[in-house]
């Protein structure tokens, strides 16, 4: 039986087909339709039979106790933050800079000045990928050039002089690092869930809240370990592929 | 008579340091947090941690809300993620011993769980599911969200939700042998 059809007696179990008659059909034409619907829906009799899950009295003071322990710390300022914590990291702020010269000095080799924004596209993830990208960081870093000297002061050279780095490597290894509690929690983005799903990625979700600015969707599959999660990045102009680890 | 707050007036207060209406978000949403977290963690210590670890993401992350989706489906995105880094961390640390520092268990507990109980076979099955299946199971089947929902709290498309759903209720059917499948 093809794929589709299992779906369909799928949605026929869970009652959510507006017309179930060719669903019926099968059900009742096919021996394996009728065992996959009856298989789903004494499963779905069963979960859906389960009442919420509550906290006891108990439990719920510790929780009340505990979170209100923890935003009156003297750590925390008992204010939500109203905006993101850009420069919470010296070395990613460092990164960052170095990524942001990057993009410029490209727009000034390229005399467009166009486009003056300090996020990553995805042509210059492209001339950051094949090593050009390093190459101009550390011109900017000796100077020599016109306009670069003005950058060269500030720039990290301890970053520039990792051969290998490329945006998509930055941003990779924060992916790595797994923000513990900042990656993912901003607002959904239908449009980007379309975007992701069009470009064939439709069991990934997009990863979010990096040091690293990027006009690019960043995701990974779902449910695996960040740790070792191959990053993919689209392109959401037009939803392609970009760039994929292995 | 007053009008109950919308969710974007309730989280301008809380982000202007109303630690009030932050309460009001928590008692609103916290039954169901935990809910859902104990369905996906399967242990009523580590759903605690996870709703504690959502609330104050939601505090801090507040001035973040821009009112697209509801502020109930925007809380349980953290949950669910704050969920995920759960397991990932308890992966890691599996072959740790238990801290001597826990709260001691709670006895009226149980009977809390025998309220809501999955059988052992359906909790264990459940427990084996790959992680982004478990959640649209929990969202959509347990918790009775509806597809739409589910779809904006795991930021994906409802094709890939029903496709969840559909490969993990087959899974569970197999785990639990009523399955006879083919796939």
């Amino acid at each position: 039986m093809h794929k589709h059809d299992l779906e369909l007696i799928a949605e026929y179990a869970a009652g959510t087909l507006e017309d179930e008659s060719e669903a019926r059909a099968r059900v009742e034409s096919c021996h394996t339709c009728a065992q996959e619907f009856t298989a789903q829906n004494s499963i779905l009799a069963e979960l859906t039979g389960i009442g919420p899950a509550l906290m006891t009295e108990y439990e719920r003071a510790r929780l009340h106790r505990d979170v209100w322990t923890e935003l009156r710390s003297p750590a925390d300022t008992a204010k939500p933050a109203m905006s993101s914590p850009w420069w919470r990291s010296w070395s990613f702020g460092a990164a960052a800079f170095v990524v942001v010269a990057v993009s410029l000095v490209g727009v000034m080799e390229n005399f467009a000045g166009g486009d003056d924004s300090a996020t990553l596209n995805a042509a210059e993830f492209d001339s950051g990928a094949d090593g050009t990208a390093d190459t101009r960081a550390e011109e900017a870093a000796g100077g020599g050039e016109q306009g670069e000297e003005a950058l060269a002061p500030d720039v990290d050279n301890d970053l520039t002089d990792r051969g290998e780095e490329t945006p998509y490597l930055l941003i990779a290894r924060e992916v790595r690092q797994g923000p513990p509690s900042e990656a993912g929690v901003l607002a959904f983005d239908q449009k980007q869930a379309d975007c992701l799903a069009q470009s064939g990625l439709i069991d990934h979700e997009i990863v979010d809240g990096f040091e690293t600015v990027t006009d690019l969707l960043v995701a990974v599959p779902t449910g695996t370990d960040l740790e070792v999660a191959p990053v993919v990045f689209v392109d959401p102009e037009n939803c392609t592929v970009v760039h994929r680890e292995d | 008579m007053t009008t109950p707050p919308t969710d974007i007036e309730l989280v301008g207060r809380v982000v202007s340091g109303d630690h009030g209406a932050f309460e009001l978000v928590m008692r609103q949403h916290e039954d169901r947090v935990f809910s859902v977290c104990l369905r996906i963690t399967g242990n009523r210590d580590s759903a605690l941690d996870a709703t504690q670890e959502t609330f104050l993401t939601v505090f801090r992350k507040a001035g973040q809300f821009k009112g697209d989706a509801a502020l109930g489906t925007w809380i349980y995105r953290i949950a669910v993620n704050t969920c995920y880094d759960q397991l990932r961390k308890a992966k890691r640390r599996k072959t740790d011993s238990m801290p001597d520092y826990l709260d001691p268990v709670d006895p009226s507990a149980e009977s809390a769980i025998d309220s809501a109980a999955l059988r052992p076979e359906m909790q264990a099955a459940l427990a084996g599911l790959p992680a982004d299946f478990r959640a649209a199971i929990v969202l959509s089947d347990i918790e009775g969200m509806s597809m739409t929902e589910v779809a904006q709290v795991l930021g994906v498309p409802t094709g890939t939700v029903k496709s969840r759903l559909f490969r993990g209720r087959r899974l569970l059917a197999e785990h639990l042998g009523s399955g006879n499948h083919s796939a």
